[in-house]
Parts: C-alpha cells; sequence; structure tokens
C-alpha cells in the first residue's frame, strides 16, 4: 500500500482540497455544463412548489449569497429537508425553478447535473457511509464526481493519489483510521468521516439535513464546529437546517424561519428573538 | 479522545502511517483456499484433460429440443401424469405434515428456552435433555432424503409410506431446528411470567409462546411444502413412484415428448407453489438460509388470512392424501417390516469397503469437487441473473421487463429439480462428476438468484443516493455504493448453500453422475448393504467436514 501520503494538487480540477482560500471562486470546474462566470447567487430558488398529493408541502422564493452560512429553522415537517432536497435535485418540483451554483436544476442534463452534484457537499443526519469499505475508501469517494471510471475502479484496489484524503482525515483528526471498516467505527467517528469527506469533495455549497439532531449537547457542539471547520477559510455557502436556535445564530450569518411550507421570516442571525422563535413553533392556529 | 476539539494542532510535517487495512489477515487466507480450491475442483472435472462432451448425444438433444413443439397431450398420458401428479404432491403434502409434527415436538424439545427456565434445581438435567435431543435431531438432517429412501425402500419395498417418511424424518429434523431458533427469539417475557404464576412448563409455551409465533411457523411449514415438492420428484427417480418414477421411465424409454409433457407439469406445479408460498411470507423473512424469526411485521393481517385458510385447505387435502395414497400404517408395525429391518442392519454391519481406500478417497474427492463446481457455477449464474432481476427503483419499462423475464427463468429453474437436470445434461456431456456439478449448479443459480435478488432489494439505499448526489455515474455508484454492501451477504449465502450442495450431489449421484451418490447406486443395485453404510457415512462425514469449513470461512468474513 502507497504510504507516501503527501498531499498533492487534485489533478483533475487543478486545485489542491489542502490549500483552502485558493482562487476557486468564480472558476468554472471543467465539464461544468453553465455559466459560472460570476454567479450571483449560489441558490436561487424562484417561485418555487413541491407538492405532495393534493397538500402543498413548500412554496418558497429565496436567494442565497456565495459565501453565506443560511441556517433553516422550523417545527418538523415545515419543509426544511424539502427545500434541502430541491438544492441538490433530488426532488420534483410542482413549479418554479432552482438554480444552484448558476445551473437550472429541472433543465440540466444527465452529465450536466452530475457536474453541478459534484460541486454540492451533502451532509446527513443519517451519514449514508458505505460501512463495508476503508474509511479511506469513504472520504475518496468524494472525488467520484470528478474522478473517471477507470480511475475509481482502480482505488478501490489500491488507493489512488490518498494524500488529500488523507489530509482531509487528519485535518478531522481520523487519520489513524484510515484502513478500518468504516461500520466498525463509533458514531463519533463515523461523522468526521462523513465530514472529511465533503471536505476531499471540496464543493462550492454544503448541504447539511439538521446533522445534529439525535446528538447530545456536547456532540452536537463538536459537530458544529466540524462544520464550521469545513465552510471554514474557503468562501463556501453552507445551508443547514436545525432545531437549536442557539446553534443558528452561533454558526450562521443569516436565519430562515420556515413553517407549514413557507419562508416566515429571513433575517440576519442577530435580529432574531425569542419571540420569532415562538411565532414559528406555537402549536395551533 | 476523538471527541476532542475540531481544530486540535496537527503537525503538518506528520507523515500518516502506511495504509494498513483491518480486513483480518485470516480472511485473505480464506480466499486463498477458496481459489486452490476452486481450481483443483476444475481440475477435477476433467475438462481439456479427457473428452467430457458426448457427441453421439447430439442428435438425440435435437430430438428431445423438437418434442417440446409436441408433448405427448393424449388423454391416456394425461391421466397418467395427472395421477403421477397427485402422489407427488399427496407425498409431498403428508411429508410435510409428519415434519411439522416432528418438528413441533422436536422444536420445543431442542429450544434452550424449555431447558433454560426449567427451575434451578434441575438445571442439570435439563442441559443433558437439551444436548440429547440436538444429537438426535442432528443425525437424521446430515443424511439426504434420497438416502432415507433407498433406506425404506430396502425395508418397506415399493410402498406409498416410503414417500411420507423419506420426507418427514430429515424435514422434520430441519424443521425442528428451525423451530427451535424462533421460540428461542421470541422474547420470553411472557412465558417466563406464566412460570413464575405456577404454571408448568408445557402449559406456559402453549399460553404464553405458542400463540405469538404460530404464524412463522406455519408460514415456515408451507415452505418446506416447496422444497418437499422438489423432493418428491427426486424420490420418485429412485422408484417411490409419483411424478419422477414416470420421467425416470420417460428417459429410459427415450419418450421425450412424455417427458416434455411431465417437465411442464413440473414447472405449473413448481411455480404455484413458489408463488403460494412466498405470498404467506412476511417481506423480508429470508427462511431459505435457514433464518427465520427475522420477518418483519409489515402487512400482517393479510398474510394471517391467507395463512388460516391456507391451513384448512392442507388440513383438508392431507385427509384427501391418506385416502388417495391408501397409506396402510399398520405395515410400520407388521413382523415382516421388522424382520426386514433386522435383516437390513445385520447385512449392513459392520460397513465395509465397496472396493479399496482409493476409490472410496477419489469418489469423497470428485463429490467435495462436483459442490464446489456447483456453487461457482451456480454463484456466478446467481449474481448475473439477480442484478438483472433487481432494477432498482428508477427503472425504465424495457428494464423492469427485462427483470420480471429474469425472474421467471430463475422460477423455472428452481422447479425442476436437480435430478432432472442431470438426465437432460447426460444428453450433452459424457457421465462423471461434470454433469452433476452443472446440474446442481444450475439448480443453485435458481436458489442463490433467488437469494441475491431478495438481498438487493432489502439493501439500505441510502449510501447509495448519497453517492449519486456527490456526483458519482452509475458505474461509480455500483461499485462504491451497491457491491461491497451486497459481497458480504453473497459469500455468506454462497458458503450456506455449498453446505446444502454437497449433500445434493447423492441426488445426482443416483441418475448417474459421478460421486459418493454414484457408488451408493451402484452398491444398491448389487445389494451390497455393508458397502452402502460405507458410502452413506462417508457422505456424513464429508457434510459434517463442509459445515465446520463453511461456518468457520462466514465467521472469518464478517
Amino acid at each position: 500500500m502507497s504510504a507516501d501520503g503527501v498531499p498533492r494538487p487534485d489533478r483533475d480540477t487543478g486545485q489542491g482540497t489542502t490549500a483552502p482560500g485558493a482562487a476557486r471562486k468564480g472558476t468554472a470546474q471543467p465539464g461544468t455544463a453553465a455559466p459560472t462566470a460570476a454567479a450571483p447567487t449560489a441558490v436561487a430558488l424562484r417561485g418555487v412548489e413541491v407538492r405532495y398529493g393534493a397538500d402543498p408541502a413548500l412554496s418558497a422564493t429565496l436567494d442565497i449569497a456565495p459565501g453565506e452560512r443560511v441556517a433553516l429553522v422550523g417545527p418538523s415537517g415545515a419543509g426544511k429537508s424539502t427545500l434541502l432536497g430541491l438544492c441538490s435535485g433530488a426532488r420534483p418540483l410542482a413549479a418554479g425553478t432552482v438554480e444552484v451554483l448558476g445551473v437550472d436544476l429541472a433543465a440540466a442534463s444527465r452529465r450536466g447535473l452530475r457536474a453541478v452534484r459534484s460541486r454540492i457537499g451533502s451532509v446527513h443526519q443519517g451519514l449514508d457511509l458505505v460501512g463495508p469499505l476503508t474509511a479511506l475508501q469513504n472520504v475518496s469517494a468524494g472525488r467520484l464526481g470528478r474522478w473517471g471510471t477507470v480511475r475509481s475502479l482502480a482505488s478501490l484496489v489500491r488507493p489512488v493519489d490518498p494524500g488529500p484524503a488523507l489530509e482531509a482525515m487528519r485535518r478531522l483528526g481520523i487519520e489513524d483510521l484510515a484502513g478500518a471498516r468504516t461500520d466498525r467505527l463509533s458514531g463519533g467517528e463515523q461523522q468526521r468521516v462523513a465530514l472529511a469527506r465533503v471536505l476531499v469533495q471540496d464543493p462550492a455549497l454544503v448541504l447539511a439535513d439538521e446533522p445534529i439532531a439525535s446528538l447530545d449537547p456536547g456532540r452536537a457542539r463538536v459537530v458544529m464546529d466540524l462544520l464550521t471547520e469545513v465552510v471554514a477559510g474557503d468562501a463556501r455557502t453552507l445551508l443547514v437546517s436545525l432545531h437549536d436556535f442557539a446553534a443558528a445564530q452561533e454558526t450562521c450569518d443569516r436565519v430562515v424561519g420556515l413553517r407549514r411550507g413557507e419562508v416566515v421570516f429571513d433575517l440576519p442571525a442577530g435580529e432574531v428573538t425569542a419571540a420569532h422563535r415562538d411565532a414559528l413553533y406555537r402549536l395551533g392556529a | 479522545m476523538r471527541e476532542g476539539s475540531p481544530g486540535a494542532p496537527v503537525p503538518a510535517s506528520a507523515t500518516p502511517r502506511p495504509l494498513r487495512s483491518d480486513r483480518p489477515r485470516a480472511a485473505r487466507w480464506w480466499a486463498l483456499a477458496a481459489g486452490v480450491l476452486v481450481l483443483w475442483s476444475l481440475w477435477g472435472m476433467g475438462i481439456g484433460r479427457a473428452p467430457v462432451l458426448n457427441p453421439a448425444g447430439w442428435p438425440s438433444l435435437r430430438a428431445f429440443a423438437e418434442a417440446a413443439l409436441h408433448p405427448d397431450l393424449s388423454p391416456a398420458f394425461l391421466l397418467r401424469t395427472l395421477d403421477a401428479a397427485a402422489v407427488t404432491v399427496a407425498f409431498s403434502l403428508l411429508g410435510t405434515v409428519l415434519a411439522t409434527v416432528i418438528g413441533l415436538v422436536g422444536g420445543v424439545l431442542m429450544s434452550e428456552a424449555w431447558w433454560g427456565d426449567a427451575p434451578v434445581t434441575r438445571a442439570r438435567r435439563g442441559r443433558t435433555g437439551w444436548l440429547l435431543t440436538r444429537i438426535g435431531v442432528g443425525l437424521p438432517r446430515g443424511i439426504h432424503e434420497a438416502v432415507w429412501g433407498i433406506a425404506l425402500l430396502l425395508v418397506l419395498g415399493r410402498d406409498p409410506l416410503v414417500g411420507v417418511l423419506a420426507l418427514g424424518i430429515p424435514f422434520g429434523a430441519i424443521t425442528a431446528k428451525v423451530f427451535a431458533e424462533i421460540i428461542d427469539e421470541t422474547d420470553p417475557g411472557p412465558h417466563d411470567s406464566l412460570i413464575a404464576a405456577g404454571a408448568g412448563r408445557l402449559q406456559a409455551f402453549c399460553y404464553g409462546t405458542l400463540p405469538r409465533i404460530w404464524g412463522d411457523l406455519l408460514a415456515y411449514a408451507f415452505y418446506r411444502f416447496d422444497c418437499a415438492l422438489r423432493s418428491a420428484v427426486i424420490l420418485g427417480m429412485i422408484g417411490v413412484g409419483g411424478l419422477g418414477f414416470e420421467l425416470g421411465t420417460a428417459f429410459a424409454g427415450l419418450d421425450y415428448e412424455r417427458m416434455w409433457t411431465l417437465i411442464l407439469v413440473l414447472i405449473v406445479l413448481g411455480l404455484a407453489c413458489d408463488r403460494w408460498s412466498a405470498s404467506l411470507r412476511r417481506p423480508g423473512a429470508a427462511h431459505e438460509a435457514g433464518e427465520a424469526g427475522t420477518a418483519s411485521r409489515g402487512d400482517g393481517v393479510a398474510v394471517g388470512r391467507r395463512l388460516r385458510l391456507s391451513f384448512a385447505a392442507a388440513l383438508l387435502l392431507s385427509v384427501a392424501s391418506v385416502l388417495y395414497l391408501r397409506l396402510d400404517l399398520a405395515r410400520l408395525l407388521s413382523p415382516e417390516t421388522w424382520r426386514r429391518a433386522g435383516r437390513l442392519i445385520a447385512d449392513a454391519l459392520p460397513p465395509t469397503l465397496p472396493s479399496t481406500w482409493a476409490d472410496l478417497l477419489g469418489d469423497a474427492a470428485a463429490t467435495l469437487q462436483m459442490s464446489v463446481i456447483a456453487i461457482l457455477v451456480g454463484g456466478v449464474i446467481g449474481v448475473v441473473a439477480a442484478f438483472l432481476g433487481a432494477p432498482g427503483p428508477s427503472a425504465g419499462p424495457l428494464r423492469s421487463a427485462v427483470a420480471a423475464l429474469c425472474r421467471i427463468v430463475l422460477l423455472a429453474i428452481r422447479a425442476v429439480s436437480p435430478s432432472v437436470w442431470a438426465l437432460l445434461l447426460l444428453f450433452v456431456v459424457l457421465p462423471g462428476p461434470l454433469p452433476g456439478a452443472l446440474a446442481l449448479g444450475l439448480y443453485n443459480a435458481g436458489v442463490l438468484g433467488r437469494l441475491f435478488t431478495e438481498t438487493l432489494e432489502n439493501m439500505d439505499h441510502r449510501p447509495v443516493r448519497s453517492l449519486q448526489l456527490l456526483g458519482a455515474g452509475p458505474v461509480q455508484t455500483f461499485s462504491y455504493g451497491v457491491l461491497p454492501s451486497v459481497t458480504g451477504r453473497f459469500t455468506a449465502y454462497g458458503l450456506y448453500r455449498w453446505e446444502v450442495a454437497i449433500r445434493e450431489t447423492v441426488v445426482v449421484g443416483v441418475v448417474g453422475a459421478g460421486g459418493l451418490g454414484r457408488v451408493l447406486e451402484s452398491e444398491r443395485a448389487s445389494f451390497d448393504h455393508a458397502g452402502m453404510l460405507t458410502a452413506v457415512l462417508a457422505l456424513l462425514l464429508l457434510s459434517l467436514l463442509v459445515d465446520l469449513v463453511s461456518a468457520s470461512a462466514r465467521r472469518a468474513w464478517r
């Protein structure tokens, strides 16, 4: 097995994950189908409507600028996951347009969709790692969107260019676990593997769906710090759904309140008060 | 300690350690051993060393294929086929009833719950009872129903009792084991509270445990019937009667039109039975792998109603079967039967070598090689068929059509028993271990293909979805997401079926393919009962060995 592990620039994109802050903003990734020359918004939802059966699940208009950190708050069923699903092109929409990193997702070709998805990092509560693979393989999978087929297959047998993956794991303090089977790791370690994968993917936009919903306060704190670490330095855009108002205000610049599929408020983090919170969660009415 | 602060300072120059994989070293040795075993088995099949194809058989094969267009549908033969089918179904049904009764009694006695919950003062005696039952049930399970059939034919002659007993005894032992697992996996709370309230063991079982596992037990019994139907055909081929007997007769007389009629009836029966038995199982239960009790309680109500209906129908049909076969239970106790059994045992003891030790070892090796090739062939075909047959959530109409076709082919392959496949393969392949191995391989392709398909359908799709979300293409998603998730399960199923395949070699052996089964058949033809016993013991030892190896390989792989 390769032991050099010296971080090398990622040959596919000409950028290293190891060099945060490198000139990345505004450069179109090879293969990206759409004009990203100077995308004014990271995410633009225009008159979006999603329905489950006859019930409207979400109807929203929202713009997020590159580099912004936005928290989505609101009770269960308010449409937070639906909104995040729209941004990764995982959910169909009934009306409106979703533009992510300058690409209209509904109009994108299959190839174009893959290209834009390779620039979107997703963090789920369920982690969604492949259990029987090693931690290193799971982290390296972050680059599948940019790797060709041959290279991907070769890397399953013997890690190809493990430098960036190892560097990402080191940043999250799990470099010792590179060869361990992922399903044998503890929950906290798996969380770090999932975040390292996002780091290696080097996305322009990070979507996190309730990353701390089932964690105790201590662990939740650690995960939020890690998430901040992942988007730090580089002007990555963060869109995260949360129940925890304090965490939202601490981590993000902007807080968007959702209730019954509609945006109730959209304020800078400092201006959100307890009254907003109560309005969002009040029962009935 | 790894839960510390995220920005923990790391020396920038720290070079990572060599990437060690924590797949246990033992697993690699197992993989190497498996490779050697496969190569040795391929060599043993004689491919490339001696002619294996039988060019003289090609015209017969063509005649056989042409006969498919006009199977014998004359009223006289149809009536005979109907009678044979009824006999086969009756054997299977009564065999299953017997197996269920044995299984229920044996399962309770084998369960740890029965002995373990006994008052502390009796714990010691309980342990012995548990162990004795385990051994008493383990032995008949190791001997294939075809061997039971041969032995019972010698004692009872051509009597319908042979078919029922030959199925009921080994199946009863298997059923007992599965029932014991179901009982032990059930939450002991209600049972224990009855014991604490002063109920006896039997009362506590009947009131506390049985009502909760009744559906699972019944569903397993119907699954056993599905297996019994296939085995009844095999028993027919060794002379017990029914469809298998007619098929063997037609083959001997080169009566291809009649063979086709019989094969079509077999497939229809198998399909109907398979669908019906599947409809009684709750989704997710993998009984075929002996993993009973893992069922989810999904659409329990509909399944429950179907179970009750099937139970009533099975009871009625059982009575009808007894009348149709004109079963005479008194024969079991007649002095004639006892005299014959005594003579058979006296003849067989002590076991003698059929020829030489070298021959016996050679036949044992051929048997082992056949089982390995069978699993190799079955596994490869099964994997391909499973990926074709499980189209995934977002498949187009063409893909879905291919999947449906694939499942039907798998069903048809399973419906035809391995001994019939061996007969058909003997058209084109010279007798020896190869046709036997291929026949077992085809049959196991049907079984493994179905198990693999279920694995693919039940796997967790979220990791795959998340790879798609980060931009991975179809090939990458498959190789990083799907393949690693199912490989372990596939390997475990393959190893489990290997244990079954080594026992099934006897089935293809008796129709002339190689191995210990052929030895058994030739000793039977020459009435050398002591030699037969040796072959049976050798088979038993060999299957015990394979069980051991397979179980430790599965452990190493996990």
